[in-house]
């Protein structure tokens, strides 16, 4: 939990009793996921002497964190549009499977904690999800897991993000893009750019080949949208270290296994070479002293500006292939379809 | 969407908020290889041994390139000491259930989603881990992965804070130093905490339930080498009673009817052999 490694000793996972007894063990356990990531930003911030921009970076998470929540939630309390129709709606929402001693609320708050950072536990399956619910943890990890995010990967994927942001500033006024008083070049963008597209690359490359192969339609348990998510999620689970399943695939076969581990190394070790080379550049500029000129890295433009960049960039990556999976799942739900 | 909701969420955040400029102030500590925390009685005499057991000079920083290669051999390594085990633990101890080797792809993935703190997990724990392999191979990863992915986050907090400079900082002094001062400590906690919830473990072979309410199924009878018993019956077909006549006899316009032995074309009748069925009390719930 506190590393957000996530893996669990029994199947379960933090649905099992033995691994999560009580609620305020569930609560201490989500509150130990975010713990290191977040106070990982403050430490930034102190590091750069700029603690606001520190304060700004966890805002920024914090918000992303927020949406998450609440869009999972509702559409978990809302529950199933097909049991409303049919009268046998429950109060609670969807409460498949789900553990009766958490209950909606929580089963989404695990969700979304655990997606936002690349932990991975689960108190709940996030296969029973409905399609909008089940959207929030695929959407979270796709984003590249910098809500918060994995013990330390969480910060330096956001500081990608954050560079982006004050490059795609630089350009959008005219000045040369300035982060805490170095300047941006062409080299950290395409360093930062690489990273990025290795996520992608790794995700929609894999997803893609597993949906047209024997071997990954072969460990299908639902049809159509519902089983590309769980293609979908395996392998943005994997490349985004997160380890958490949708379940309802089976993956412990030969091919899903190699190709499961070949997409976690790159996820994280192709990551994390570019943005080390991005480090090295970046250590040896010396610093401008601010001027008037300079864009503030603290503050409301740049908390926007940073939630723009981090839901342009998973948006323009992801957006086509969701639409293919929850999106289109949900609305087939409001005509009777289900998967 | 229930106000109870509302308000853990709410808990949930405001707890957050307050936890993370302490966490900020101790990881500052934590990251630098001069600084101070309330463990150095302890834990500095074990830092000191550590480098000079791994032949480490803590003083000295490392350039990106020699960073990044660290920490990708240091990866590597424990990568392959996990795979190990994985395939040996049929022979290693600590493994009452007898549990079997992974196979070649469920060990390479297995190994590789706990080195890169996916954890990903393709098998079913209680079924397939022994003890040993939970405990060495995987809970190991926990720590050094997470420690892993701070060392990395460090650095580069480090290379935007510094100018004019080379060096990123030491990978083994922060990879040592967030595993002995941040990670341990809290971790001895958190656990006792959980212990305290009510978590367990042991070192037990898995336990046999006995039923409060013990109830009976039929199964197969067998004989002193393990084979089922079986007897030979008639084959019984249904075909229409009839009278003293010859003819079917009739309740409300339908024939009744009535089992008949099946005959073959001798018209001898036709025989089968079916399994003996006899009752067993289960009184026990449990594997082995």
């Amino acid at each position: 939990m506190l590393g957000t490694n996530g893996g669990g000793y029994a199947n379960a996972n933090a649905a099992h009793p033995f691994e999560n007894p009580t609620p305020l063990s569930n609560f201490i356990q989500m509150l130990s996921i975010f713990a290191i990531g977040s106070g990982l930003t403050y430490y930034l911030g102190r590091m750069v002497k700029n603690q606001k921009h520190g304060w700004t970076v966890w805002a920024t998470m914090m918000a992303l964190f927020l949406a998450g929540t609440l869009l999972c939630w509702w559409a978990e309390a809302k529950g199933n549009p097909i049991h409303h129709q049919l009268g046998l709606a429950v109060a609670d929402g969807n409460m498949e499977g789900k553990e009766v001693r958490f209950g909606i609320f929580n089963s989404a708050l695990f969700a979304t904690v655990t997606t936002d950072a690349s932990c991975g536990a689960v108190n709940s399956m996030h296969d029973s999800f409905t399609a909008l619910g089940g959207f929030v943890p695929l959407f979270n990890i796709q984003l590249g897991e910098i809500i918060i995010g994995g013990v330390g990967a969480g910060l330096y994927g956001m500081l990608v993000f954050v560079v982006l942001a004050v490059f795609i500033a630089g350009l959008m006024v005219g000045r040369t893009p300035e982060y805490l008083g170095k300047r941006i070049e062409s080299y950290e963008v395409k360093m930062a750019m690489l990273a990025l597209l290795i996520l992608a690359i790794d995700i929609l490359g894999f997803a893609a080949w597993a949906s047209v192969s024997k071997w990954g339609l072969d460990g299908l348990n639902n049809n159509g949208p519902h089983g590309l998510s769980e293609i979908l999620y395996a392998f943005s689970s994997g490349t985004g270290n997160n380890g958490s399943a949708f379940a309802g695939l089976t993956a412990n076969t030969p091919w899903y296994n190699t190709m499961l581990g070949i997409c976690m190394l790159i996820g994280r070790f192709l990551m994390i070479v570019p943005i080390m080379a991005m480090a090295g550049a970046l250590v040896k500029k010396k610093i401008a002293p601010p001027s008037v000129g300079t864009f503030p890295v603290s503050g409301g433009t740049f908390f926007i500006l940073l939630i723009g960049t981090v839901l342009l960039v998973g948006a323009l990556n992801f957006l086509p292939v969701l639409t293919l999976g929850p999106v289109v799942e949900h609305f087939l739900n409001f005509q009777g379809k289900l998967y | 969407m229930q106000s109870s909701g509302w308000l853990q969420l709410a808990l949930f955040v405001i707890a957050l908020a307050v936890i993370t400029k302490p966490m900020g102030l101790y990881l500052l500590q934590v990251l630098d290889v001069n600084g101070k925390t309330w463990f150095d009685p302890v834990l500095r005499p074990l830092e000191r041994i550590t480098y000079r057991v791994m032949g480490v000079d803590p003083a000295k920083e490392h350039d990106w390139k020699q960073y990044t290669l660290a920490m990708l051999l240091f990866s590597l390594v424990s990568c392959l000491f996990t795979y190990a085990i994985l395939r040996l633990q049929q022979v290693l101890p600590l493994n009452p259930q007898g549990l079997g080797p992974l196979s070649q792809h469920l060990a390479f993935n297995t190994a590789v989603s706990f080195t890169t703190n996916t954890n990903w997990q393709s098998y079913v724990g209680e079924t397939t881990m022994s003890y040993l392999s939970q405990m060495v191979a995987l809970a190991s990863h926990n720590f050094e992965s997470a420690a892993t992915g701070i060392a990395i986050a460090a650095a580069f907090v480090r290379a935007i804070a510094r100018h004019s400079a080379k060096t990123i900082g030491n990978f083994w002094v922060d990879l040592v130093r967030t595993t002995y001062f941040l990670l341990l400590p809290i971790c001895v906690v958190f656990a006792l905490f959980l212990v305290s919830q009510g978590m367990i473990q042991n070192f037990k072979a898995y336990t046999t339930a006995k039923l409060t309410e013990p109830y009976t199924i039929q199964v197969q009878k067998t004989d002193d080498k393990g084979q089922p018993v079986t007897t030979n019956v008639v084959v019984m077909v249904q075909a229409p009673k009839l009278d003293a006549q010859g003819k079917p006899e009739m309740t409300n316009g339908l024939a009744v009817m009535m089992d008949v032995p099946q005959l073959d074309g001798k018209g001898q009748p036709v025989m089968t052999n079916i399994a003996v069925m006899v009752d067993q009390k289960v009184e026990t719930q449990g594997r082995h």
